[in-house]
């Protein structure tokens, strides 16, 4: 198996939830930011020590939920502070960018790295149309249209135009082009059926998909299958290692400690970095065509509200969460392994306000006592 | 001779006559003349074609044998029509013209831009053939819009049988060795979804061309101007007024 070490950058200190989106920025305070980011990206460099095979970030916006407006940034530093970890840009908000630029910024950051990029191309949240101003019920046919127009990008060798539903440009010829070839590696969200759907109709580039924030183990396995199926109708037969599953983690030396650590983490993380986001994201897919269908707005809204309420030991019974020893971890591993066939943990082990040592004792007990076991089979 | 023509709208049939025989072509529109070349499926008023007319004299050419015409004594490959179309446009007009080919139409039109520069303008090919061989067996779909596309004329098996006489799918090598001497100023459109030309032989047209344009037509099949006439349209029009100027954005 293959790990994958994930970072929101998160906002550690609010004293409580901001009252609406977006959060006001009166309550960031740029020296401790400075000292914020400094930890993360020593974090983030760290997890190549722990043996982690992916060093991996995303976009976000408008909130100190993360602070990584432009995750490409952080991946700049860490091709810089790493050597042979895959970075993990999970990934630009496609739709919301000029897809040229996420093309440019991704060629550059694999050239940087020597070819450790693995690219992906990520629809967001409801809410950050609204940061952007960009209409949500267009997100998914930006995505298509942006995803084809950057792989162009990449890989058209002589100088070309393009003439799109959104997207339209005269002439282009990026410099550099990636250093991975024919391109970078890509992963698309599949976290239901009609993402997965989606994820599959790009068989041609032989995509990852992730799956985060599970609230059900029978619809993340029907998503797989949904991906599996379209991928093989269309000429790509996606292996273990092509699927990433991605968690919130704590891993501490007892069972007790870790569940009262997730317990605290989880509290500031859904009870206030996520609170002000609730509102808005409701307001969007409430209000367009966000999700496909009415059902499918439905099936979203409950999926979160679940998470929500669950208690520690409902979230790792449904694969939401990994928490506890590094026995235990193991095991709730191996066990989602052996019911939805993925190769790619990602692991989110900074949780809101998470201590930085619970972090790092927890990458430590993955290098020293998990990967040895999980990362042979 | 003139004459209305159902499916033609406004544009009206006349005869050019030749020294090898009579060419058939339809007219429509005013102002900047501009010959058009058809595909492999036969002269058709395309929402694109009817499009250009309201800004240019279009004169689409009927190739001798397609839909129900005669054809012409010793005009029996691709390097033969040219010189119908040379002699078409050399007969017809004072000044160079714009050339714009479909498909066939757009291998066709290479071969005239070569054979006759003089006569050449601005040259337009649309997912231009003559530089692949027909796959075996059934061929893929021309439309990626089928609800769009028109539906099947009268003239089928004729136009394919014309079309087969003239060379088609087969590899132009007398044109590929002399891509590099077209000099017209080249617009090439490719679908990104055109299952039957392949995107290494618009790239290939791109890299020989000295003075070439190559734009992707996302969601166009191989018939083009059916599955995305406004794109194709819009294209093909800044193109034609702007030259290569057309890649410099101008305020709506």
């Amino acid at each position: 198996m293959q790990f994958s070490f994930f970072h929101l950058m998160p906002w550690t200190e609010l004293t409580e939830p901001p009252r609406e989106w977006p959060a006001p920025n009166s309550a960031f305070d740029p020296v401790k930011g400075k000292a914020l980011y400094d930890e993360y990206i020593d974090t983030l460099a760290f997890a190549e020590e722990c043996g982690f095979s992916w060093t991996s970030c995303n976009e976000h916006h408008f909130s100190p939920y993360g602070l990584m407006a432009n995750c490409n940034l952080i991946g700049a530093v860490l091709a810089q502070r790493t050597k042979r970890i895959k970075i993990g840009i999970v990934g630009n908000l496609v739709p919301l960018l000029n897809p040229l630029r996420v093309a440019e910024e991704y060629a550059m950051l694999d050239v940087m790295s020597g070819g450790r990029l693995v690219a992906g191309f990520l629809r967001g949240v409801p809410h950050e149309y609204i940061a952007y101003n960009i209409p949500p019920g267009e997100s998914r046919a930006r995505l298509r249209e942006a995803t084809e127009l950057i792989l162009r990008a990449w890989t058209e060798p002589e100088p070309f135009g393009w003439e799109g539903e959104f997207y339209r440009y005269p002439s282009v010829s990026i410099w550099p082009r990636p250093y991975q070839q024919p391109h970078p590696r890509i992963i698309l969200s599949a976290s239901n059926e009609e993402s997965a759907e989606f994820a599959g109709s790009f068989a041609r580039y032989r995509p990852m998909i992730g799956i985060v924030l599970i609230a059900d183990l029978g619809a993340t396995r029907s998503a797989i299958e949904r991906f599996k199926d379209v991928s093989r109708a269309n000429g790509y037969d996606p292996q273990p290692s092509d699927i990433l599953i991605g968690h919130h983690a704590c891993i501490a030396d007892t069972d007790e400690e870790a569940r009262e650590q997730m317990r605290a983490a989880e509290a500031y993380f859904h009870g206030t970095l996520m609170a002000s986001l609730h509102d808005a994201q409701r307001l969007v897919v409430q209000k367009t065509r966000y999700f496909g269908d009415e059902a499918a707005t439905r099936r979203v809204g409950d999926h979160l509200g679940e998470i929500r309420r669950r208690s520690i030991e409902e979230l790792i019974e449904a694969g939401s969460i990994l928490c506890g020893s590094p026995k235990s971890v193991i095991e709730q591993i191996r066990r989602l392994r052996g019911e939805l066939g993925h190769g790619v943990v990602q692991m989110t082990m900074k949780i809101g306000n998470m201590p930085e040592k619970v972090v790092r004792r927890g990458m430590e007990l993955f290098r020293d006592e998990i990967l040895p076991v999980l990362g042979a089979e | 001779m003139t004459a209305a023509q159902p499916g033609w709208g406004a544009f009206r049939e006349e005869q050019a006559d030749l020294p090898t025989g009579r060419l058939t072509y339809h007219r429509g529109g005013a102002g900047r003349p501009l010959v058009y070349l058809h595909s492999a499926g036969g002269p058709r008023l395309s929402p694109v074609l009817e499009g250009l007319a309201a800004r240019h004299e279009v004169h689409a050419l009927t190739a001798p044998g397609f839909a129900g015409t005669g054809r012409h004594a010793g005009i029996d490959d691709i390097a033969g029509l040219a010189e119908l179309v040379g002699a078409f446009i050399r007969g017809r007009f004072s000044e160079p013209v714009d050339v714009m080919g479909e498909s066939f139409g757009g291998w066709l039109a290479m071969r005239v831009a070569l054979r006759f520069p003089e006569l050449v303008d601005h040259l337009v090919l649309e997912a231009p053939a003559g530089l692949r061989d027909s796959a075996p067996g059934a061929p893929p779909p021309v439309f990626a819009r089928p609800e769009r596309a028109p539906g099947p004329g009268p003239h089928q098996e004729a136009n394919a049988a014309a079309y087969a006489s003239y060379g088609g799918g087969r590899i132009d090598e007398w044109l590929a060795d002399r891509l590099e001497q077209i000099e017209a100023r080249t617009l090439v459109l490719l679908g990104t979804e055109d299952q039957r030309i392949p995107a290494e032989n618009v790239r290939r047209i791109k890299a020989a061309l000295p003075h070439c344009h190559l734009t992707y037509v996302y969601g166009g099949g191989h018939g083009l101007e059916y599955d995305e006439p406004g794109k194709v349209l819009r294209l093909v029009g800044d193109f034609l007024e702007r030259g290569e100027a057309f890649v410099v954005p101008v305020a709506p």
